[in-house]
């Protein structure tokens, strides 16, 4: 009976510590909420601004892979909308829109979960110019004495039917056989270009003693920009050994070895596309080109060697009718310890095509005969060598190797409700 | 029995003044520490408050001036900020995109400190908001033209970046000499964009954010 008289007095103390904790701890809690609510709200702001940002990287990404597409023969069209390309998360693709006069409209567009970003590129091509010259090294070019560089135009005639005016060592047609290099050129004595002799734009044009240059020995203001090799990929063939008198249809052929026997000759009826991987012409051999229906391109990825007295020529002599490409390389870099390939242009042999080398030092051996122009990381040509340039090279092959460069670059403005829309650019907001 | 239990309960019913005054007390130191606690808080609050509050506005602030400048093409940027004191206006134009073959280019634009309302470069707080000779971040569109906009980007602005004085010299050691609170600089094809907050906290304390970013101009060249 008493228990109750005890109870009650206690409960009544334990109230105002109640009230006070109470009070407390709803005072905290409030303000503990409204911080980790503040900081919900700024951890969800940088995460929206993470992914924003990664969208805009995502649509940066479909803008290179578009150019590079567009440097490689593509359209520039990269996946849709309906299968983008997965990017780190982010997905991109990239609509193209060939807008004429050599312009083309990339719109790439990136996502990332609700966020999302898009930006136009405008591409120019820029046409291939590197058949200005006779010949062009990279890194430099040299010319032994009695060298000699010229110009003509195969389509009116061969160059000794123009070959009329004399010079010092013989005769040479036109004036337009430019040499360069986007580092010096040096030209030794008697040696005679008829044409430019331009250097890169810091480097010089070192012309010695009698030598002559008819044109102007200004560097360059920029440097000359080569175009990027890529070698076709086909099935191989195995190895081609050619005896005696033979030929290969048109078509794309991989061989793993392309060797000419003694007095043997191979014609190639164009169009053809022939990647080989070591290419060997013994001497007195000869590759013909039958071009009444389409060029022939030569991809070389290592060995190349014409030897001594061999020609390659089309029946025509049109040096549009050949192109040599060479992925070799034969520079030795002391820090690297690689197998360099063999490349040779021996003595009294004759060539009439292009030769365009961008890793490997070309030396044109004494007495070679060069009609078209040659193209190469350097160029060395020897003593008594002989470059005439088709001038003709000079529209023949304006279209190929063609680069696109960035015209024009802005974001468009990116809506969820207009990623239907059609490429170009011009119809976003 | 009756009488004791009643007896009982009428001596428990009442305190004493002694327990009053005590319970008092408790009650009072209570109370105090409860304030004191609170108080705290919330002054942390506030100050957390105003620190995220500065970032979020500096970061939408540097978005904008970033989105802006991407696009601008270098032929039509002036002043060009290449040298070690950048430069806190900028007027430029933004390509539009390709039109005849040749780029076409918004109407110029302009983007700038500028001191607040009520504010002057006089080294007094004019406007009382407890930040002396304060400023604004703000965009104008179509300088110059009819339909020119202006667009406050950003407030709060301190008139000298963090650190800095006016003395020729690059004090904080960024890479800039006496910039403002808004600093924009050129270095290659790269814009640099700083941007510096100052805010009177409730105490006597100024809060002071600096953020950067910066943004690769792609068409530089134009």
């Amino acid at each position: 009976m008493n228990q109750p008289n005890t109870i009650r007095p206690d409960r009544s103390e334990s109230g105002a510590s109640l009230f006070a904790v109470t009070m407390l701890v709803s005072v905290l809690a409030t303000l503990s909420l409204s911080m980790v609510m503040v900081n919900t709200s700024v951890v969800s702001e940088h995460e929206s601004g993470k992914r924003q940002v990664a969208s805009v990287l995502a649509a940066e990404s479909g803008v290179a892979d578009a150019v590079f597409a567009l440097n490689n023969g593509g359209t520039g069209d990269i996946a849709s909308m309906a299968n983008p390309v997965e990017h780190a998360g982010a997905q991109y693709w990239v609509d193209a829109t060939d807008l004429g006069g050599g312009l083309v409209a990339l719109v790439s567009t990136g996502i990332d979960a609700q966020h999302g970003s898009r930006v136009e590129v405008t591409m120019q091509e820029v046409k291939n110019n590197i058949w200005t010259w006779g010949a062009f090294g990279d890194e430099e070019l040299t010319m032994d004495s009695n060298s000699h560089v010229d110009s003509y135009d195969s389509t009116l005639g061969d160059w000794a039917s123009q070959a009329v005016n004399s010079s010092g060592n013989g005769t040479y047609a036109n004036q337009n056989g430019n040499v360069g290099s986007n580092g010096d050129v040096s030209i030794d004595q008697n040696s005679e270009v008829h044409g430019d002799a331009v250097s890169g734009p810091t480097a010089t044009t070192s012309v010695l003693g009698n030598a002559t240059v008819s044109g102007s020995t200004t560097p360059a203001g920029s440097p000359q920009a080569l175009p990027a090799l890529v070698i076709p990929s086909f099935p191989s063939s195995g190895p081609l050994s050619v005896s005696g008198s033979q030929t290969l249809a048109s078509g794309n052929y991989y061989f793993s070895s392309v060797t000419f026997g003694g007095n043997s000759e191979l014609t190639v009826t164009g169009p053809a596309t022939i990647v080989v991987d070591d290419y060997v012409m013994k001497s007195n051999t000869t590759f013909w080109v039958d071009a009444t229906n389409g060029p022939v391109e030569l991809y070389v990825i290592d060995d190349f060697i014409l030897n001594s007295n061999t020609l390659m020529a089309s029946t025509t002599y049109d040096p549009a009718d050949l192109e040599i490409n060479l992925e070799s390389d034969n520079v030795i870099n002391p820090t690297v310890n690689v197998q360099v390939s063999e490349v040779n242009f021996e003595s009294n042999a004759q060539l009439y095509g292009t030769v365009f080398a961008p890793n490997a030092t070309i030396d044109i051996d004494s007495n070679f005969e060069l009609f078209g122009a040659v193209v190469a990381r350097q160029v060395h040509l020897s003593s008594w060598s002989r470059v005439h340039f088709d001038e003709n090279l000079m529209t023949a092959k304006a279209d190929q190797n063609s680069t696109w460069q960035a015209l024009c670059w802005r974001t468009v403005a990116y809506h969820p409700s207009n990623m239907n829309q059609g490429a170009g650019g011009q119809n976003y907001p | 029995m009756r009488a004791q239990r009643i007896h009982t309960a009428s001596r428990r019913g009442g305190f004493t003044l002694v327990e009053v005054i005590v319970a008092a007390a408790i009650l009072v130191l209570m109370m105090t520490g409860l304030g004191l606690i609170t108080n705290t808080s919330q002054s942390a609050y506030r100050s957390t408050m105003l620190v995220a509050s500065a970032d979020v506005r500096a970061r939408r602030a540097l978005t904008r001036i970033a989105s802006e400048l991407s696009s601008v093409g270098g032929s039509v940027i002036a002043p060009d900020p290449t040298s070690v004191f950048g430069t806190d206006t900028i007027q430029y134009q933004r390509a539009t995109g390709v039109v005849g073959g040749a780029v076409a280019w918004s109407p110029t634009a302009q983007l700038g400190f500028e001191y607040a309302p009520g504010e002057a470069n006089d080294g007094v707080d004019n406007d009382g908001d407890g930040v002396i000779d304060n400023g604004v971040v703000v965009l104008t569109l179509n300088l110059g033209m009819a339909n020119q906009q202006r667009v406050v980007l950003c407030n709060g602005v301190s008139e000298l970046a963090d650190g800095e004085v006016l003395n020729g010299v690059d004090d904080n050691g960024n890479g800039v000499a006496d910039e403002s609170g808004l600093s924009i600089q050129r270095v290659g094809d790269v814009m640099i964009i700083r941007l510096c907050l100052e805010q009177r906290d409730d105490g006597n304390g100024t809060i002071v954010r600096t953020q950067q970013t910066s943004v690769r101009l792609r068409n530089i060249d134009l």
